[in-house]
C-alpha cells in the first residue's frame, strides 16, 4: 500500500467516521442511557486524542506513548459500561479489575515497556478482558425475550467485540510492525477498517435509542 | 531475519481477517440463534394463551349453559308448581262459608305466590334471557334497561345504530355482550352512585363498537386497581373469549366510561 493511499485513509477517511455514531447519539441524546451516554464519551474522548495524536505526527513527535494512557482510560470505559448490565455484587470484580489494570499499565509504562514503544502487555490483556465481558453479555442476552435486533446493545457490543477481536494480533504484534513501516501499513488499515464498522454498529445502536429500552441485571 | 519478519506481518494481517470473520459469523450465528429462540417462546405463548382460552371458552358455555337449565327448571317447574297452588287455594272453599280470616289468609297467600311467581320469573328470565335468544342482542338490552329505568334506580339511555349487525350476531357473541351490559349496569347501581347512564351500539364492517358511560364517581385514577375487581374480571374473560378489546377511561369524579371494541370478522 502507498504511503499516500495510506495517509488520505487514516488521517482523513477513518478519524472522521467517528463523528458518524457522535452525532446519531448527539440526535438522540436525550434519550440515551447511561451506559451509552458513557460510550458517547468514549467516543468524543477517542476522537479527539485521535486527533491530537495526528497533529503530533505532524510535528513529528512520537504518539506511541499517548497509547499507554489511551488503553488505560479505554478499558476503563467499557469495564464500567459493562458492569452497568451485572447486578451490583460484580461491580466488585469489575473495580478490582480496574485498578489491576490500571497498575498494571503505570508499571509497564515505566518499568517494562519504554515510550517509544507500544504497549503490547497491557493492551492484549485489557482487550481479552474486554471480548471476555463481551462474551458474557452476549451469554446474557440469550435469555433476553427480545428480538436481537431491537436491543440496542447488542449493536454497541457486537460493534466492541468485532474490534478487540479482530484487532488483538495487531496489539500483541505492534512493536514487530514497527520494524517495517511499509508493510505495517496494511495491517493498520485493517485495523482502520474493522474501526470503521464498530463506529457503524454503535451508530446503529444509538439510532435505535429512539425506542425505549430496559437494562435486566443479574 | 526479513523473511521471519515479513512472515509475521502475514501472519497478523491472516489472524486479524480470521478473527473478524470469526467473529462476525459468532454475531450472526447468535443472532439467528437469539430470534430463533424469540420465535419458539413466542410460539409456546401463543399456544398456551390458545389453550387458556379455550378453557375460558369451555368454563363461560358450561356455565351459560348451566343457567339456562336452571332458568328453565325455574320457569317450568317451580313456576308452574307455584301457579298450581295459586289455583288450588283459589279453589278452596271451607265448610265454614266466607270467614274473614279465611279470606284475609287467602288474599294475602295469594300476593305472597304472586310475588313469589314474579320474582321466579325475573330470576329465571336473568339465568337465561329469553328475550336474547328469540329477538336477539338489541331486544334484550333494550328490554333490560327499560326494566331497570321503570324500577327508578337509574335512568338509562340507549342509542342502537346498529340494528342489522347486532340482529345477526351469534348467541355466543351476543350472550357474551349482554352479559358484559349487564353487569356495568350492575356495577352503575351498585357502585357508581349514578343518576344517568348511556350505552351506544355502533358499528362498520370489521367492528362493533359500544360505548358505556355513567354520571357516576367513576374509576380511580389507578385503573389497575379497578380491573382486580370480580366483576371487571368477568368482564374481560366474557371479551377475552370473544376477542373483543375494551379501553377503559380514567374518569376520577366525572364518570365512567368504557369503549369495548368487538371484531366482526371473528364473529
Amino acid at each position: 500500500m502507498s504511503i499516500a493511499v495510506f495517509n488520505i485513509y487514516a488521517i482523513y477517511i477513518v478519524p472522521p467516521t467517528v463523528l458518524i455514531p457522535i452525532v446519531f447519539a448527539l440526535l438522540n441524546f436525550n434519550k440515551l442511557t447511561t451506559p451509552l451516554k458513557l460510550i458517547f464519551w468514549y467516543l468524543v474522548f477517542s476522537g479527539l486524542f485521535n486527533l491530537v495524536a495526528i497533529l503530533l505526527i505532524y510535528k513529528h513527535h512520537t504518539t506511541t506513548w499517548m497509547l499507554h494512557v489511551y488503553a488505560i482510560i479505554e478499558f476503563i470505559c467499557h469495564s464500567v459500561f459493562y458492569s452497568t448490565f451485572f447486578s451490583k455484587k460484580k461491580w466488585r470484580v469489575f473495580l478490582v479489575l480496574m485498578i489491576s489494570f490500571t497498575t498494571l499499565c503505570i508499571v509497564n509504562f515505566f518499568f517494562i515497556q519504554n515510550k517509544i514503544e507500544f504497549n503490547t502487555y497491557t493492551r492484549p490483556i485489557g482487550a481479552i478482558i474486554i471480548i471476555i465481558y463481551s462474551l458474557l453479555f452476549i451469554l446474557k442476552q440469550q435469555n433476553e425475550e427480545q428480538k436481537w435486533g431491537d436491543n440496542i446493545y447488542n449493536w454497541v457490543n457486537a460493534g466492541i467485540l468485532l474490534y478487540f477481536a479482530s484487532c488483538l494480533f495487531m496489539f500483541i504484534f505492534s512493536n514487530y510492525l514497527l520494524a517495517s513501516p511499509d508493510v505495517s501499513r496494511t495491517v493498520w488499515a485493517i485495523h482502520d477498517t474493522v474501526l470503521i464498522f464498530e463506529y457503524l454498529l454503535i451508530a446503529v445502536g444509538f439510532y435505535k435509542c429512539r425506542t425505549p429500552q430496559t437494562i435486566s441485571s443479574y | 531475519m526479513q523473511n521471519t519478519t515479513d512472515n509475521i506481518f502475514v501472519l497478523v494481517a491472516l489472524g486479524m481477517i480470521g478473527t473478524f470473520l470469526l467473529v462476525v459469523s459468532f454475531i450472526l450465528f447468535s443472532i439467528r440463534n437469539q430470534n430463533k429462540l424469540l420465535k419458539q417462546r413466542q410460539q409456546f405463548q401463543q399456544a398456551q394463551i390458545e389453550h387458556q382460552k379455550d378453557l375460558l371458552k369451555a368454563v363461560i358455555e358450561s356455565q351459560e349453559a348451566e343457567r339456562k337449565r336452571i332458568g328453565q327448571d325455574l320457569h317450568d317447574d317451580v313456576g308452574t308448581t307455584i301457579s298450581g297452588l295459586r289455583l288450588l287455594i283459589e279453589m278452596f272453599k271451607p265448610s265454614g262459608g266466607e270467614d274473614k280470616n279465611y279470606q284475609d289468609f287467602a288474599q294475602s297467600t295469594k300476593t305472597i305466590i304472586d310475588k313469589i311467581v314474579k320474582d321466579v320469573r325475573n330470576i329465571s328470565h336473568n339465568l337465561s334471557p329469553t328475550t336474547l335468544r328469540y329477538y336477539g342482542l338489541a331486544a334484550a338490552v333494550n328490554e333490560h334497561c327499560t326494566i331497570i329505568n321503570q324500577s327508578g334506580k337509574l335512568e338509562i339511555t340507549l342509542n342502537n345504530s346498529a340494528e342489522k349487525v347486532l340482529e345477526n350476531l351469534p348467541i355466543t357473541t351476543s350472550t357474551a355482550i349482554y352479559r358484559v351490559m349487564e353487569e356495568l349496569l350492575n356495577n352503575t347501581i351498585k357502585h357508581s352512585g349514578a343518576s344517568k347512564a348511556g350505552i351506544d351500539f355502533n358499528a362498520d364492517d370489521k367492528l362493533i363498537t359500544i360505548d358505556y358511560a355513567d354520571n357516576g364517581k367513576g374509576l380511580p385514577e389507578d385503573i389497575e386497581t379497578a380491573k382486580k375487581g370480580m366483576g371487571m374480571q368477568n368482564i374481560e374473560s366474557r371479551l377475552l373469549n370473544i376477542n373483543a378489546t375494551y379501553n377503559l377511561q380514567p374518569y376520577a369524579g366525572k364518570g365512567f366510561q368504557i369503549k369495548i371494541e368487538c371484531p366482526i370478522d371473528n364473529i
